[in-house]
């Protein structure tokens, strides 16, 4: 694909200096094994990004260790949540794979994990505070952390703006 | 799959004329997970004397488990979730499967409350729980699951069952405090108490036909669950053994504690609260 710039388009073959991959680059050549350094020892902290599954999950993912919860669509169609199932800390799940339930006056859901790997926490405050994933679904109310076993099914996952259209469909 | 050759439209029902509890739960959670998701499905299904609790509840909250113990009268967990409900063969239970963006809690509550004002002239109605009420006494209570692509509703309906004994085993415990999910008591009535002609299999049948008309505009012909079919089925043995284990229906209570307190003549009171969770077993830590 072409890139545009100020002074008309590029071959996206020569990355921008502004480009985060070439940006990325330099950092970690700057830091990386520098004697004497006292950045040397530090790895480079990668871009957290936001991403949902079909399914209304989220997951933010930092240092490869993602967050997961449920959308504020999903939790508006579940109406009250009464009771959190978490997965246990240790479980190995898979992409897809259910990872927890909610109850809702509604309805019991699933959740899928939207990543495959470990779960290696779990948010404890929704076994006294159901209502968390209601008040705020995207962020206190999230549902478990998840170690990333294969990064590259963040790529499978929808950007925000596709999340919505879904969601409009679905209508 | 060679069950569905009958089916060229988007409705099928199933009825059941077993009435083991596991298996017809078992059967359910078949239909769910692995049949073509585009069909709605009805399933129509009684069961032999049970208490049944939802996803989230604790047995020994929401019922007599002991007494239940020496009545022979098992408990099972479902997985949807809700309150706890008795079952006998006075009771005919339906379940209906629709793809999950079809999902309403009303639709189907609202078929079921006109076959029964149609076919029997009972003064049936939903209310704003969702449940089917005659005269402000309730007749179904529903129970709602969602998984991918699918949905579904199921619900109770008390034709002729022995209502002394829904006082008699649900008896909630006072003094456990769950972190699971409590049931809501309502007052009960039966359809028989308005109809002589109401009984299991003139319900299915009208039942169907509502749900028949409103799919596919004709009447559809049931497929009957029996032991020949299970054994078609075979996963629906798994799910039977899953439904069956002191895991599932005992193992999954969320935690909970017991509070006992104890007054003493010189004008004390002493409360010692037990908490228990379950892990592989059953486990108390107590705390005064």
């Amino acid at each position: 694909m072409f890139i545009p710039t100020t002074f008309g388009f590029i071959s996206s073959k020569v990355v921008p200096l502004y480009a985060p991959t070439f940006r990325r680059a330099i950092l970690r050549n700057t830091f990386r094994n520098t004697p004497g350094s006292r950045f040397g020892a530090l790895s480079f902290k990668e871009f957290s990004c936001k991403k949902f599954t079909k399914d209304h999950e989220w997951i933010v993912v930092e240092n490869n260790l993602g967050t997961v919860g449920i959308t504020d669509y999903a939790q508006k169609a579940l109406g009250d949540v009464v009771f959190v199932e978490t997965p246990e800390i240790g479980t190995v799940v898979e992409q897809s794979g259910a990872c927890g339930a909610v109850e809702s006056v509604k309805a019991a859901s699933d959740i899928y994990a939207p990543v495959s790997g470990e779960i290696v926490d779990v948010n404890k405050n929704l076994a006294e505070t159901p209502g968390l994933i209601n008040k705020s679904p995207e962020t206190d109310g999230w549902l478990c952390k998840i170690k990333l076993s294969n990064p590259s099914e963040l790529n499978d996952l929808l950007e925000e703006n596709d999340y919505h259209s879904h969601c409009e469909k679905s209508h | 799959m060679a069950l569905f050759n009958r089916c060229r439209k988007n409705f099928q029902c199933y009825i059941s004329n077993l009435t083991d509890p596991w298996t017809n739960l078992a059967v359910e959670e078949w239909l769910f997970r692995h049949t073509d998701p585009s069909i709605v499905l009805l399933y129509l299904w009684r069961n032999a004397g049970c208490v049944v609790i939802g996803r989230n509840q604790n047995p020994w909250k929401e019922c007599n488990v002991r007494l239940l113990r020496n009545d022979s009268i098992p408990i099972i967990r479902r997985k949807s979730g809700g309150g706890t409900v008795f079952h006998d063969l006075g009771n005919t239970n339906y379940t209906v499967i629709t793809p999950r963006q079809n999902f309403t809690r009303k639709h189907s509550a609202d078929l079921v409350a006109r076959a029964i004002r149609k076919r029997f002239e009972i003064p049936a109605y939903v209310n704003e729980r969702h449940d089917i009420e005659i005269e402000d006494l309730k007749v179904s209570g529903s129970a709602f699951k969602i998984i991918s692509a699918r949905a579904y509703h199921h619900g109770t309906m008390l034709i002729d069952t022995n209502l002394s004994h829904i006082g008699r085993y649900l008896e909630i415990r006072k003094n456990l405090i769950s972190k699971g999910v409590e049931s809501v008591s309502s007052p009960v009535t039966r359809l028989r108490n308005y109809s002589s002609t109401v009984n299991h299999e003139s319900f299915c049948d009208a039942v169907l036909q509502e749900f028949s008309i409103n799919y596919c505009g004709n009447i559809s012909n049931p497929i009957i669950v029996d032991e020949e079919l299970l054994l078609k089925i075979p996963k629906t043995l798994d799910y039977r053994d899953e439904l069956k284990s002191w895991d599932w229906t005992f193992g999954q209570t969320p935690e909970f504690s017991i509070e006992f307190q104890k007054t003493f003549s010189w004008g004390h009171v002493v409360s010692l609260i037990i908490y228990c969770i379950i892990l592989k077993g059953l486990v108390f830590m107590p705390k005064l």
